[in-house]
């Protein structure tokens, strides 16, 4: 059997993400038990989400994996472990969030080995430039996480980075070519409008438990 | 009722009962002396009585209404609505025919709802195991929950890894 490293390289991408948000919780004294289910409703929601959203925006024609769908998924199922556990929620939060950039840049090398969301950077082909881009994110992020006592800074510093550079870089893919704005661009606005409104609605959120 | 520390009390000597005054009505006996110790102990023995601490499993008892709850109804998130989907859709499907854009429709709501739901059943899952910690239903529905994800993941990881398909659906639909 020839070995899909297209897969393979998809999964690691979940897992690394995985691996570091659950260890990234657990250095903050976060219980195994909140970690385990937070894992496994976030597995259940990246990968539902992930794949609905290529199969929705085809009308049902096409069957794939969309890192936009998985963020969405990720965040969904955070969200909803910040308000069913009442465990260092701004820690439970920072750590997924922190750790999702890890997850889009192992990700992206999986398309380049597939030759899909093709592009060029200068010359260069765009895939590893996206994942070095969001590695970086990743880094950043993390060193802020590690040394902040208030977490969600890093949280919130990953995602304005993350969303910048998501807009930012799409404009080098082929699929923007010919468009003012382009369909991935939109999608990453709609989702990063969302996350301003709820960050600027966090005092009036209801607080968990 | 009749006693010794009593305002009626029973006379030691014959037996009658229902003394009301010092002396026994019947033989004249007087009236027994009060039991201070053991009256003083009756009266003072709640205040040292020791505060009756629950054992930490009464303490834990979970509420099994609340959770009996939750559980049924991620059961029926879970099984039931992609059933109620399903036969939706088959009606449709042989009423408007396999090509229409009815059936197309009535297909992607329904999907859409249908795994909505599921994600629903396990959220529904994890609040009834978290709130309700001693809940039976909640473990076991846990443990049927985690065998069927264990059992979807894999088939999931055979298709994405043997299945060329995907790759060249990553050309297609990768974003």
């Amino acid at each position: 059997m020839r070995i899909n490293w297209y897969g393979i390289l998809l999964l690691t991408g979940i897992a690394s993400g995985f691996v570091s948000a659950t260890l990234l919780g657990a250095s903050c004294k976060i219980k195994r038990q909140t970690l385990a289910y937070t894992a496994f409703l976030n597995l259940l929601c990246v990968l539902v989400f992930s794949f609905m959203e290529v199969f929705y925006l085809s009308a049902g024609k096409l069957y794939g994996m969309s890192g936009l769908g998985g963020a969405l998924g990720l965040m969904i199922g955070t969200i909803a472990s910040v308000y069913i556990h009442n465990d260092h929620h701004k820690e439970l939060f920072s750590s997924w969030v922190v750790s999702a950039p890890l997850m889009y840049a192992v990700a992206k090398t999986a398309c380049l080995y597939a030759g899909c969301c093709s592009g060029s950077f200068f010359g260069l082909p765009i895939q590893p430039v996206v994942s070095l881009a969001f590695l970086l994110i990743y880094i950043i992020s993390l060193i802020v996480f590690i040394r902040s006592q208030e977490k969600s800074k890093a949280a919130y510093m990953a995602m304005l980075l993350a969303f910048v550079m998501r807009i930012v870089l799409d404009f080098f893919h082929d699929s923007h070519h010919g468009h003012l704005v382009s369909r991935e661009q939109i999608m990453v606005l709609v989702a990063g409008g969302i996350a301003f409104i709820l960050f600027l609605l966090r005092k009036k959120l209801p607080k968990p438990r | 009722m009749s006693n010794y520390y009593g305002s009626d009390w029973k006379c030691p000597k014959c037996g009658t009962l229902n003394n009301m005054g010092n002396f026994c009505a019947e033989c004249g006996e007087p009236k027994p002396a009060p039991l201070v110790a053991p009256m003083y102990q009756q009266q003072q023995a709640p205040l040292y009585q020791e505060p009756v601490i629950p054992m930490e499993e009464e303490l834990v008892k979970p509420n099994n209404k609340g959770a009996n709850i939750l559980c049924i109804i991620s059961l029926l998130c879970m099984y039931l609505v992609p059933i109620i989907n399903f036969v939706i859709f088959a009606i449709v499907d042989m009423i408007e025919g396999h090509e229409s854009e009815v059936t197309d429709t009535v297909f992607l709501i329904g999907f859409g709802l249908g795994t909505i739901a599921v994600i629903a059943a396990y959220i529904l899952m994890i609040i009834a195991r978290v709130r309700y910690k001693k809940s039976t239903f909640a473990e076991v529905l846990m443990w049927i929950y985690i065998v069927q994800t264990v059992i979807a993941v894999i088939l999931a990881v055979i298709t994405i890894v043997a299945c060329f398909g995907m790759l060249y659906q990553c050309s297609r639909g990768m974003v």
